[in-house]
C-alpha cells in the first residue's frame, strides 16, 4: 500500500507539536547545508522521545552462528568461552541499508515565489534524511539530475562521504528540463543490490514513462520513497499578476491570467497527481506531496512512519511465511 | 497658408499610429518567469468593458509630434507679394575662353567655335561677359567694361569681330593659365553685386596635350561654376613629330650625324603610313627621299635621321601623309660645335700619371653638344690669341717656369679667373707674384692623411654638393698639404679646409679676377681628389664660376622668350623673322616675339640663327578625357544652361521657393516638434515610474 501524505504547515502527524516544529523560511537561513539536516534531525530527536514511535529504529543486532569462510574476527569470543559455539556477532554500527537520494536539480526546482526556493527545500530534505541515515550507520549514496546525470556518489558509510555528499548537494540548480526517465534507468543499471530510492523532485515533467521506470525499479526489489516538492504557488496558482510567464526551462511565453487560469491548472495539477498516486500505489511507492512551507521535520516524520510500516509489513509477511 | 511640398502633409496621417497604440490596452511587456508552464495555457486578451482612450494627454502630445513634423516638412509659407528683385541682379557674369591654339587650326574647329560662341553671346546679351583668347598666353579680346559700355544689341556684334583677329596662332594650349586668369578676372570683379551665378565657358577642343599641371592643388571658388563647350574637328586624328629634346645632337656632331626623330599617332585615326622627308626651310625643295614611317594607332616611333648633306645653314623636316598638316613641320638648325677653352699652364706632361694634365685632359666629355678643350701650355709657349680672349679659366700648376706666372696675373687683370694649384712648399714665390706680396709656404705635417672638414656649401664652387646625398667629403684622403699663411692677405675667403685647420682653398680677387689656391694636388702623389667622384663635378664648378660655359639653345617652341646676345656692345639689337620682317629690341630685353614656327635669326656678327616649332605636346589631338578635369576638382555644369525661369509656373514655383527660403517656417515647426517630443519623454517617464496597470499606451 503506498503512504500518501500531504501535511499542511504546523499540521501533525503524531503529537509533535508545532512549537518544536521549525518553519523551512528559518532553517534556509541558515546557509550550511549540513549544519541545516543536523537541527533538522537533532530537533526530530528532541521531539522523539514524546513521540509514540519511541524505539524505532532500523538498527538491528543479532547472533547467527559461524560457518566456515565468516571473518574470525567477529566471532564472539565470550560466548564462545562459555558455550563452546561458534557464533558470529552482527555490530549496531553495520550498515544494512543502502539508500540512494535521487534529487531533482533541474531549472524548475530553482523556482520559487517566496524565500525558499524548491532546489533549497529539496536539497535540505536529501541532506536531512542523510544526515538521518548516516547516524544509524546506513550507507547514503546521491545521484542528483536535471537534464542528464549531473552527479552521482555511490552508497558508503565512511569519513568524510557525507560531506562530499551535502557538497554535491551545495551545486546550483542547472540544465534545461527536467528527465525523470534517465536518472531512474542509470541508478537500476548502477545499483544492482536491493535498498532504498528515495526520489526527490517536482515531477513537473511528462510522466509518460514513468510508470515503467519505476516498475523496473521496484522490480529490483528496492523499497521507493517519492517526494515532489512544489512550492505554494505551484500548487494553487497564487500569482496576481496576469503577464507573460516564461517557463525557465523551455524559455516559452506565454500570457497567462491567473484568475482565469486558476480553475483549469489545478484541475490539471490534480489529474497529474491523482496520476502519479496510481501509479505509485501500484508499485507500493510511498508518495509525499511537500510544500516547500511545510516543516521538514515533518517530512522527516512521515518517511520515517512509512518505513515502520513498511518494516512491519515485511516482517508480517516474513512471519506468515515461516508460518 | 501654401505649402511647398505639400504631399508631405500626408505624413500627418502617422497620428493614426498613437491612438492605435493608445486604444489597444497594454499587456504587460514584462516577463515573468515559472517553473513550468506544462499545465498553463494561454490566456485570451482580457476583455475590458473601458474601450476609451487612456492617457490623452500624452496622445496629444505625440499626435502634436506628428503633426508637427508632418506641417514642417511641407514647407510651409505665407503667402505675400514678393519684393521685386533689385535690378540686375540676376545677372550672369560669364568669362568666355576661346582656344585660339594651333590645333584649332584643324579644319572646321575654328568655324564651329565661332557659330557657338554666337550661340553663347545671342543668350547672354543681358549678362555680363568678357572674352578672353587663349594659347599659351591669355589675350583679352572684350573686356566686361567694353562689354557693359557697349550697347546690348552691339555686343555680340562687337564680340564677333574682335574674335575674326585672334585666328588660331601656333601657340600651345595653357588651359590651366587660361583658368587661373579667368578666374583672376571674376574676382576682380566679384566687387560688383551679382545674385545671379558667375561662370567661366571654355571654348576649346581641349585635346590631350592641353597643359593642366597648374591646377593640380588648385582650391576652386565654390561659386565659380565652369562650363565646357568641347568643339570636335570634322576629322579626327592626328599625327605629330618631335626632334628628341634632351640631346638634338652629339658632342661634337658633324652634320652627317644621327638625328632623333619621334613621330607619334593619335589613337582615333586609321591613318598608319606616313613619310618624313628634309625640306629647305622655305618647305618645298626635297633634300633628299621621304623616309616610309610606320606608326600604328596610339603608338609612337622613334627613329634615326641623318642629317641631309645638302642643307643649308639650316632645314625643315616635314611629314606627309597626315591630312591634319598644322604640326607636320619641324624646323632644325644643325648642331653648333660649341667649344669652350680651359687652359693650363705647368710643367705636366700629358701622359704623366702622377701629374695634374693627365686627370684634367680626361676629365671633360663633351656633353650636350658642348666640348671644353684643355689647352696646356709649358712656361713659355704663349696661348692662341682667340682661345686666350675666349677663355675664362687658367690653371696653373706650380710655378710653370718662364713668364707664366706674369701672363696668368695678366689673366686675372682681365677679370678672369685662375685656379693655382700649390705643388710644393717651393711655389711661394709664384703665389707670391700671382698676389703682389711675399709669402711662405709649410708643408703641413699630417699624422696620416688629412680630410676636407669643413666646407663652405653656399659658396658657388660647392653649391653642386650642398645636397646631403651629396656632400661626403670624409672619402678623400689628402696625403700632402701645403700650409698658406691668410694672415697678410686681404680679401682672402677659405672655401674649404682640412681637419687640422689648414685651409685647403682659398679664393682671393686680384685685379679685377679671382685667384682661388688650392693647397694641394689632385693627382695621387697629393691627394685622391681626382680619383673621387667629386673632381668632375668641382671642374665643372671652376668653369661655371669662371663663366666659361656660356651655352644658347638653338631650337626653341613658339612663345618662348629669346635672351638678349651675351657680347652685345649697341644699345639694341635686331632680330629678323621668318617672314623677312626685322624686329629691333632693347639691349638686354629679350626676344618675345616667337610667334611662328620657322627659322628666326638674330643679326649680329656672325648673325646666330634659331628655330622656333610647336610645341610637341600641341600634336596630342585626343580628346581629353571630361574626367580629367573633374579629377581636378573642377566644377563642371552641363553644357546646356536652360533659363529656369521661363514659364509661369516655374516662375511661380520659383517665388514660391524663394518666399519659403526667406520665411524657414519649418525650422520653428522642428523646434516645437522637438520641444513636443521632449515634454512627451518627460510626461511618459513620470508614467511609466507610477504603477504599472496606470500607464497606457
Amino acid at each position: 500500500m503506498a503512504q500518501t501524505a500531504s501535511p499542511a504547515p504546523g499540521a501533525s502527524g503524531g503529537t509533535a507539536t508545532a512549537a518544536h516544529l521549525i518553519h523551512p523560511q528559518t532553517l534556509i537561513s541558515i546557509r550550511n547545508l549540513e549544519l541545516r539536516a543536523k537541527v533538522v534531525v537533532e530537533g526530530f530527536w528532541a521531539g522523539l522521545h514524546k513521540s509514540p514511535y519511541h524505539g524505532f529504529s532500523v538498527e538491528f543486532t543479532e547472533y547467527r552462528q559461524y560457518t566456515p569462510g565468516d571473518d574470525t574476527r567477529y566471532l564472539d569470543w565470550k560466548l564462545l568461552g562459555r558455550s563452546d559455539r561458534y557464533y558470529i556477532k552482527k555490530f549496531e554500527d553495520e550498515t544494512n541499508v543502502r539508500c540512494h537520494l535521487l534529487v531533482d536539480n533541474s531549472r524548475s526546482m530553482d523556482y520559487g515565489s517566496g524565500p525558499v526556493r524548491k532546489t533549497d527545500y529539496a536539497n535540505t530534505l536529501a541532506a536531512t534524511l542523510a544526515y538521518f541515515l548516516y547516524l544509524q550507520g546506513d550507507a547514503v549514496g546521491l545521484l542528483t539530475f536535471h537534464d542528464d546525470i549531473r552527479d552521482y556518489l555511490p552508497a558508503r558509510h565512511k569519513t568524510g562521504h557525507l560531506r562530499h555528499l551535502m557538497l554535491a548537494l551545495e551545486q546550483p540548480a542547472g540544465g534545461a528540463g527536467t528527465d525523470l526517465a534517465r536518472p531512474l534507468e542509470r541508478i537500476t543499471e548502477l545499483v544492482r543490490k536491493r535498498g532504498m530510492m528515495v526520489l526527490i523532485t517536482d515531477l513537473l515533467a511528462p510522466i509518460e514513462t514513468l510508470e515503467a521506470h519505476l516498475a523496473l525499479l521496484a522490480a529490483a526489489g528496492h523499497e521507493i520513497f517519492l517526494f515532489q516538492i512544489l512550492d505554494p504557488a505551484e500548487i494553487d496558482l497564487s500569482l496576481d499578476q496576469a503577464a507573460l510567464y516564461r517557463d525557465v526551462e523551455t524559455g516559452r511565453d506565454l500570457y497567462v491570467d491567473p484568475q482565469q487560469a486558476r480553475r483549469a491548472y489545478q484541475e490539471r495539477l490534480a489529474a497529474h497527481e491523482t496520476s502519479v498516486r496510481e501509479t505509485c500505489r501500484k508499485l507500493d511507492i510511498t508518495f509525499l506531496r511537500l510544500s516547500t512551507q511545510d516543516p521538514l521535520e515533518l517530512a522527516l516524520f512521515h518517511f520515517l512512519r512509512a518505513r515502520t510500516q513498511q518494516g512491519r509489513r515485511v516482517r508480517r509477511a516474513g512471519m506468515t511465511r515461516r508460518a | 497658408m501654401s505649402f511647398l511640398t505639400p504631399l508631405f502633409l500626408l505624413g500627418g496621417a502617422a497620428i493614426a499610429l498613437p491612438i492605435l497604440f493608445h486604444l489597444i490596452r497594454r499587456t504587460t511587456r514584462e516577463k515573468v518567469p515559472f517553473s513550468s508552464l506544462m499545465f498553463l495555457r494561454q490566456s485570451p486578451p482580457r476583455v475590458t468593458r473601458r474601450s476609451r482612450l487612456e492617457n490623452i494627454f500624452l496622445l496629444l502630445l505625440r499626435c502634436l509630434v506628428f503633426i508637427l513634423l508632418a506641417l514642417g516638412f511641407a514647407r510651409p509659407f505665407l503667402q505675400r507679394p514678393m519684393a521685386p528683385y533689385p535690378a540686375g541682379s540676376n545677372l550672369r557674369q560669364r568669362i568666355v575662353l576661346l582656344d585660339h591654339s594651333a590645333s584649332m587650326r584643324r579644319s572646321g574647329l575654328w568655324d564651329n567655335a565661332q557659330d557657338r560662341l554666337r550661340d553663347l553671346l545671342g543668350a547672354s546679351a543681358t549678362d555680363e561677359v568678357a572674352l578672353l583668347a587663349f594659347s599659351r598666353q591669355v589675350t583679352t579680346l572684350v573686356d566686361f567694361e567694353e562689354w557693359n559700355a557697349t550697347p546690348q544689341s552691339e555686343r555680340m556684334p562687337m564680340a564677333l569681330d574682335r574674335t575674326r583677329s585672334a585666328a588660331p596662332g601656333w601657340g600651345d594650349t595653357d588651359v590651366a593659365h587660361a583658368l587661373v586668369t579667368a578666374l583672376e578676372r571674376l574676382e576682380e570683379q566679384a566687387t560688383k553685386e551679382v545674385a545671379g551665378h558667375r561662370e567661366i565657358i571654355l571654348l576649346s577642343d581641349l585635346q590631350s596635350g592641353a597643359h593642366l599641371e597648374a591646377l593640380q592643388g588648385m582650391e576652386w571658388p565654390t561659386d565659380i561654376h565652369l562650363r565646357l563647350e568641347t568643339l570636335t574637328p570634322k576629322q579626327e586624328g592626328n599625327a605629330g613629330f618631335q626632334a628628341l629634346p634632351d640631346q638634338p645632337f652629339m658632342p661634337g656632331a658633324a652634320r652627317d650625324e644621327t638625328l632623333r626623330i619621334r613621330v607619334q599617332n593619335a589613337s582615333d585615326t586609321d591613318q598608319d603610313r606616313f613619310q618624313l622627308a628634309w625640306k629647305q626651310i622655305d618647305g618645298e625643295t626635297a633634300l633628299g627621299p621621304p623616309i616610309d614611317v610606320y606608326v600604328p594607332a596610339g603608338q609612337s616611333r622613334v627613329l634615326s635621321l641623318t642629317w641631309p648633306s645638302n642643307a643649308a645653314s639650316a632645314a625643315s623636316l616635314v611629314l606627309e601623309g597626315d591630312p591634319q598638316d598644322f604640326d607636320n613641320r619641324h624646323f632644325l638648325i644643325p648642331p653648333r660645335d660649341q667649344t669652350h677653352p680651359l687652359l693650363f699652364l705647368g710643367l705636366d706632361a700629358p701622359e704623366d700619371p702622377n701629374a695634374l694634365l693627365f686627370y684634367l685632359t680626361r676629365a671633360f666629355p663633351g656633353v650636350g653638344g658642348q666640348r671644353i678643350e684643355v689647352v696646356a701650355r709649358t712656361g713659355d709657349a704663349p696661348f692662341p690669341a682667340d682661345t686666350l680672349e675666349k677663355a675664362r679659366l687658367l690653371i696653373v700648376s706650380g710655378s710653370p717656369g718662364g713668364d707664366a706666372v706674369d701672363r696668368a696675373r695678366r689673366f686675372l687683370d682681365a677679370g678672369k679667373t685662375v685656379l693655382h694649384v700649390l705643388r710644393s712648399t717651393n711655389d711661394a714665390p709664384a703665389l707670391g707674384r700671382l698676389l703682389g706680396q711675399t709669402l711662405t709656404l709649410t708643408e703641413a705635417s699630417l699624422p696620416n692623411y688629412a680630410m676636407l672638414e669643413s666646407l663652405d656649401f653656399r659658396h658657388p664652387l660647392l653649391l653642386p654638393f650642398a645636397d646631403p646625398q651629396f656632400n661626403d667629403f670624409t672619402k678623400i684622403h689628402f696625403w700632402k698639404v701645403r700650409q698658406v699663411d691668410t694672415n697678410g692677405l686681404p680679401d682672402v675667403q677659405v672655401v674649404a679646409s682640412f681637419d687640422n685647420g689648414a685651409p685647403a682653398l682659398l679664393q682671393v680677387g686680384v685685379g679685377d679676377g679671382q685667384l682661388f689656391v688650392l693647397t694641394t694636388g689632385w693627382h695621387p702623389a697629393d691627394s685622391q681628389l681626382a680619383l673621387s667622384s667629386k673632381f668632375v663635378p668641382l671642374l665643372f664648378a671652376f668653369m661655371e664660376v669662371s663663366g666659361s660655359l656660356s651655352f644658347r639653345p638653338d631650337h626653341y617652341v613658339v612663345g618662348s622668350t629669346v635672351a638678349a646676345p651675351d657680347n652685345l656692345q649697341e644699345p639694341s639689337w635686331k632680330v629678323r623673322r621668318p617672314d623677312g620682317t626685322e624686329v629691333s629690341i632693347d639691349a638686354g630685353q629679350p626676344f618675345t616675339e616667337t610667334d611662328t614656327p620657322g627659322i628666326y635669326t638674330i643679326l649680329t656678327t656672325p648673325p646666330a640663327a634659331f628655330a622656333v616649332n610647336l610645341d610637341w605636346r600641341e600634336s596630342r589631338t585626343s580628346p581629353l578625357p571630361e574626367d580629367t578635369l573633374e579629377q581636378l576638382g573642377l566644377p563642371l555644369t552641363p553644357p546646356e544652361d536652360p533659363d529656369p525661369l521661363q514659364t509661369a509656373a516655374e516662375k511661380q514655383a520659383w517665388h514660391a521657393t524663394e518666399l519659403e527660403r526667406n520665411q524657414k517656417l519649418w525650422q520653428w515647426l522642428v523646434l516645437a516638434a522637438l520641444l513636443v517630443l521632449i515634454t512627451e519623454s518627460w510626461v511618459a517617464g513620470r508614467l511609466s515610474r507610477a504603477p504599472v496597470g496606470e500607464a497606457g499606451g
